[in-house]
C-alpha cells in the first residue's frame, strides 16, 4: 500500500480544516475574554491583581496536561449519548488552547493599553500581527488533539500510519506530513513579517 | 406503543407473580420464609428496618443497570432489555417487588451503591478484592467473562507484549487495564462502551479492550453489525474476571440470614441450579460456557449440600486482585475524603494514595516527571547553543544547513516529530521507557533549543562583533527562557511516545479506579507549579547575570 494517494491527501486536507477551526475557536475565546481582562488589569486595584494572578496560572498551565483535565470533566458533564458528546475532545482542545490565547491576549494589550491609554487605531495596526501569530502557534499546537481522540490532521496520519506495513512507509508518510506542516507555518510565519510591515507602514 | 409494551409487562408480571406462589424447589421454599419474615414487620413502627425487609413492605426494588452494555443492559425507546436485566426482573418478581431500574456507570456505580440510592448493583461488575472491601458480592458468581482485545483481522497481535507502545482504547474503571498499562500501551479512555466501538468504527481506535461479552456481542459475536465483524477480530484476552451483584456491607449475608445478601445468594443458587441462566444468556445470544459449568457445579451435593444449604467455598471463583494491599496511610487517606465530602460536599478521591499498586505508580510518574523536566531543560539550553553555533558558522554552507534544520524544526508540531523520532529510533532499537525517554528529550529539545538559537543568533546580531557567548546569552536571556519554559510545558506532551511520566501513571491509575477530575487536577497543579519553579529559577538566574 502507498504512504500517501489522493484518497489521504483529500481527507487530510479536511482534517486540516479542522486544526484551523479550533485554533481559529481558540483565538476567538481569547480574544474575547483577553481584551476585558487586560482592561481590568489597566485599572489597577483588587481585582486587577486578581486578574494578574490568573492570567499568570493560564500563562504557566501546560495545554497537553490542561487538555486531558477538560476532557475528563467534560465527559462527566456531557451526556455521553448526546450529539455534544462527539465533540467533547474538540471542546477540550479549544479550552487547553484558549489558556494560552486568553494570556497572550491579555499580556499583549495591557502592553498596548499602558503605551496607548485606550484601544486606538495605532494599538490595533501593533495587536493584528501579534494575534495572527498568535493563531499560527494554536493551529500549530492543535495537533497534541490526537493524543484524546479529536478527528484532526496529525490523528488520520497515525490511523492511516496504522493501516501501514511496513516501518518504512510510516516513516514516508509522517516526514511528508510534516513537510507540509513546515512549508504551511514557514509561509504564514513569511505572511505575518510582511503584514507587520505594512501595518507599521501604515500606522507610521 | 409505550404503554401497550407496559400493559404487556405488567400482565406478565402478573403471571410471574402468580407462578413464585406456585414455585416448589426447597430454597425457594425458603426464600418464602424469608419474605413472610420480613413482611411481618411491615406495620411494626418501632423495628429498624433493614434493606430486604424495607424492599419487601414498599414493593421497591432500587436496582443500579448498566443501559449500553450490548446484550446484558440496554436502554432503547424508554424500554430495558438484556441478560441482566431479565435476571433483575427475575429476582424483583421471586421477590414479590417492582423493579426500578436505576442506570449506573462503572464509574459511579459503587457510590450510587453506598449512598442508598439504588440497593443492588446488577451492572457488569467482576468481583475484585478491592471492591469487595467496601461492598459484598453475592455468591455464586451470575456470569464471568475475561477481557478481550479486539482489532483489524490484518494486525498482528497475539498477547499483552505486542500492545507495547500502541495506542488502545479502553473502558474507563476497569481493573484489567493495569495489566495493558504494564505492557506498555499507551491508554485511551472512555466511559461508554458505546462510544468505544463507535471510535472504533470511525477510526479514531485501532485497537480496542473491553470485556469480552461487549466485544462478542457489539463487535466480534454473530449478533454484531457486518460492518464491524467483517473488519475486526478478537486478538486474544486474558485475566477472567467473575461478575457478581452487589449490597451494601450492612446487607450482606454474613450480618444475618435475613438480609437482601442472604436472600438473594440463595436465588442464585437456585437459578443456576434450574438452567434459568443459561436459558436467559441464550436468548440473548451470550456465551454459556461458564454458566453451563455452574449448572453442573451447583447440581452437584460436593458444592451444594441441599438439606443445610452449604456451600463448598471451593466452588466458588476467587475475587480477582488486581490492585494489591492498601498504602500504610489509606485509612489517613479515606478520612480526609470523608472529611472533604461532609464539610464541603466535595466528592474528592485520592485512588493514588490508597492502595500500593496505585502509590508505587504515581511516585515512580512524579520522579520520572521531576527528572525528564530537568533533563528537558539541560536539553534545550545545550541545543540552543548548538544551533547557535551552527547559524554563526565561519562557513556559509554549514550557517545555510543550521538555517534550513532550524526552520524545519520551529515549523514542526511537537507530537509529529515525536512520532517520527519514535518511529526511526524502534525501526532500529527495540522499544523500551528508556529509549522513549530519549526520544522525547531529544525532540522537545530540537523543537525548543532551535528556537532558542535563532534567538541567541539574532541577539549576536544587534552586539558588536567578537562579543563572548556569556554576553550574547545575557543579552538574549529573556528569549532563552521563553524557550525554556515553553520545553517544560511540552515535556508531558512525551506521554504520547510512552513516557512514563506522572500524566501517563495517572491516565494508567485513572483507567482502572475510575476517578478523574482529582487525577487530572493533580498533574495540571504538579506542572504549574514546576513551569512557576522554573520562572522564579529562571529570574533569579538572568538576574544575577544581566548586563549592568
Amino acid at each position: 500500500m502507498s504512504a500517501i494517494d489522493m484518497t489521504f491527501a483529500v481527507d487530510f486536507i479536511q482534517a486540516f480544516l479542522v486544526n484551523v477551526s479550533v485554533g481559529f475557536a481558540s483565538l476567538l475565546v481569547g480574544l474575547v475574554i483577553g481584551i476585558p481582562f487586560a482592561y481590568v488589569w489597566y485599572a489597577g486595584g483588587f481585582i486587577a491583581g486578581l486578574i494578574g494572578v490568573v492570567v499568570g496560572l493560564l500563562r504557566a498551565s501546560p495545554v497537553f496536561v490542561f487538555m486531558f483535565l477538560c476532557l475528563n470533566i467534560l465527559t462527566q458533564v456531557i451526556d455521553g449519548g448526546s450529539a455534544r458528546a462527539s465533540l467533547t475532545p474538540m471542546i477540550a482542545l479549544v479550552l487547553a488552547l484558549s489558556c494560552y490565547s486568553i494570556s497572550v491576549v491579555a499580556d499583549t494589550w495591557l502592553d498596548l493599553l499602558k503605551r496607548y491609554g485606550a484601544m486606538t487605531r495605532e494599538s490595533i495596526m501593533l495587536a493584528i500581527p501579534v494575534h495572527i501569530r498568535t493563531f499560527v502557534i494554536l493551529v500549530m499546537s492543535t495537533s497534541v488533539g490526537a493524543a484524546i481522540g479529536v478527528q484532526e490532521a496529525v490523528m488520520l496520519t497515525l490511523a492511516r500510519g496504522d493501516t501501514l506495513s511496513t516501518r518504512q512507509d510510516q516513516i514516508e508518510l509522517v516526514s511528508v506530513v510534516l513537510l507540509f506542516f513546515v512549508v504551511f507555518f514557514s509561509a504564514a510565519r513569511y505572511l505575518i513579517v510582511l503584514l507587520t510591515r505594512q501595518l507599521n507602514k501604515k500606522s507610521g | 406503543m409505550n404503554s401497550m409494551r407496559l400493559l404487556f409487562l405488567v400482565v406478565l408480571m402478573q403471571v410471574f407473580h402468580f407462578n413464585v406462589r406456585a414455585e416448589t424447589a426447597p430454597v425457594m421454599q425458603d426464600v418464602a420464609a424469608l419474605i413472610k419474615s420480613a413482611k411481618s414487620k411491615c406495620g411494626l413502627a418501632n423495628v429498624k428496618k433493614d434493606t430486604f425487609t424495607q424492599v419487601i413492605c414498599s414493593g421497591r426494588f432500587d436496582i443500579g443497570v448498566r443501559v449500553n452494555y450490548s446484550e446484558f443492559g440496554v436502554l432503547a425507546e424508554g424500554v430495558h432489555t438484556g441478560f441482566e436485566i431479565d435476571l433483575a426482573r427475575r429476582i424483583s418478581r421471586d421477590l414479590g417487588v417492582s423493579p426500578v431500574f436505576v442506570p449506573v456507570s462503572p464509574a459511579n456505580r459503587i457510590a450510587l451503591l453506598l449512598e442508598g440510592k439504588v440497593d443492588l448493583i446488577l451492572a457488569t461488575m467482576g468481583h475484585t478484592a478491592a471492591r469487595a472491601e467496601v461492598i459484598e458480592f453475592i455468591e455464586p458468581h451470575y456470569y464471568a467473562a475475561g477481557f478481550a482485545v479486539v482489532a483489524a483481522r490484518d494486525k498482528q497481535l497475539t498477547d499483552l507484549n505486542d500492545l507495547s507502545g500502541k495506542s488502545i482504547c479502553v473502558p474507563l474503571g476497569s481493573y484489567s487495564n493495569t495489566e495493558i498499562a504494564a505492557s506498555g500501551a499507551r491508554l485511551l479512555l472512555f466511559d461508554r462502551p458505546d462510544r468505544m466501538i463507535n471510535a472504533l468504527k470511525l477510526g479514531a481506535c485501532s485497537i480496542i479492550a473491553h470485556d469480552e461479552p461487549l466485544l462478542y456481542a457489539g463487535v466480534t459475536g454473530p449478533n454484531a453489525p457486518p460492518e464491524l465483524r467483517e473488519k475486526f477480530e478478537q486478538k486474544f484476552s486474558f485475566a477472567m474476571v467473575p461478575w457478581g451483584m452487589a449490597v451494601r456491607l450492612s446487607d450482606g449475608e454474613t450480618v444475618g440470614e435475613e438480609t437482601l445478601g442472604a436472600v438473594l445468594r440463595l436465588l442464585l443458587l437456585h437459578y443456576h441450579q434450574s438452567g434459568f441462566l443459561v436459558e436467559a444468556a441464550k436468548q440473548h445470544g451470550i456465551k454459556t460456557d461458564f454458566l453451563v459449568e455452574q449448572n453442573r457445579l451447583w447440581n452437584d451435593s460436593s458444592c451444594f449440600y441441599a438439606p443445610s444449604y452449604d456451600i463448598n467455598k471451593k466452588c466458588l471463583l476467587a475475587a480477582a486482585d488486581f490492585e494489591g494491599p492498601p498504602t500504610s496511610i489509606a485509612p489517613m487517606v479515606l478520612q480526609l475524603q470523608t472529611w472533604l465530602h461532609s464539610v464541603a460536599h466535595f466528592d474528592i478521591t485520592f485512588p493514588m494514595l490508597t492502595s500500593q499498586a496505585s502509590a508505587k505508580l504515581f511516585l515512580t510518574g512524579l520522579g520520572v516527571s521531576l527528572i525528564f523536566v530537568a533533563a528537558t531543560i539541560l536539553t534545550t539550553l545545550f541545543l540552543s547553543a548548538l544551533f547557535f553555533v551552527l547559524l554563526n558558522a565561519r562557513y556559509k554552507s554549514v550557517r545555510l544547513v543550521g538555517r534550513l534544520v532550524t526552520t524545519v524544526l520551529i515549523n514542526s508540531p511537537v507530537i509529529l516529530l515525536l512520532v517520527l523520532g519514535y518511529l526511526v529510533v524502534t525501526s532500529v532499537f527495540p522499544y523500551n521507557y528508556w529509549l522513549a525517554g530519549a526520544v522525547g528529550l531529544l525532540m522537545i529539545g530540537l523543537n525548543n533549543g532551535s528556537t532558542g538559537g535563532v534567538a541567541l543568533a539574532e541577539t549576536a546580531q544587534t552586539m558588536p562583533i567578537g562579543s563572548r557567548f556569556g554576553e550574547i546569552v545575557a543579552h538574549g536571556g529573556v528569549q532563552l527562557r521563553a524557550c525554556v519554559i515553553n520545553a517544560v510545558k511540552a515535556s508531558p506532551v512525551a506521554a504520547f511516545i510512552g513516557v512514563p511520566d506522572l500524566l501517563t501513571s495517572l491516565v494508567h491509575i485513572s483507567s482502572f479506579t475510575g476517578e478523574r477530575s482529582t487525577t487530572f487536577l493533580i498533574v495540571t497543579i504538579f506542572y504549574i507549579f514546576v513551569v512557576q519553579a522554573v520562572v522564579i529559577g529562571s529570574s533569579f538566574i538572568m538576574n544575577r547575570r544581566a548586563p549592568r
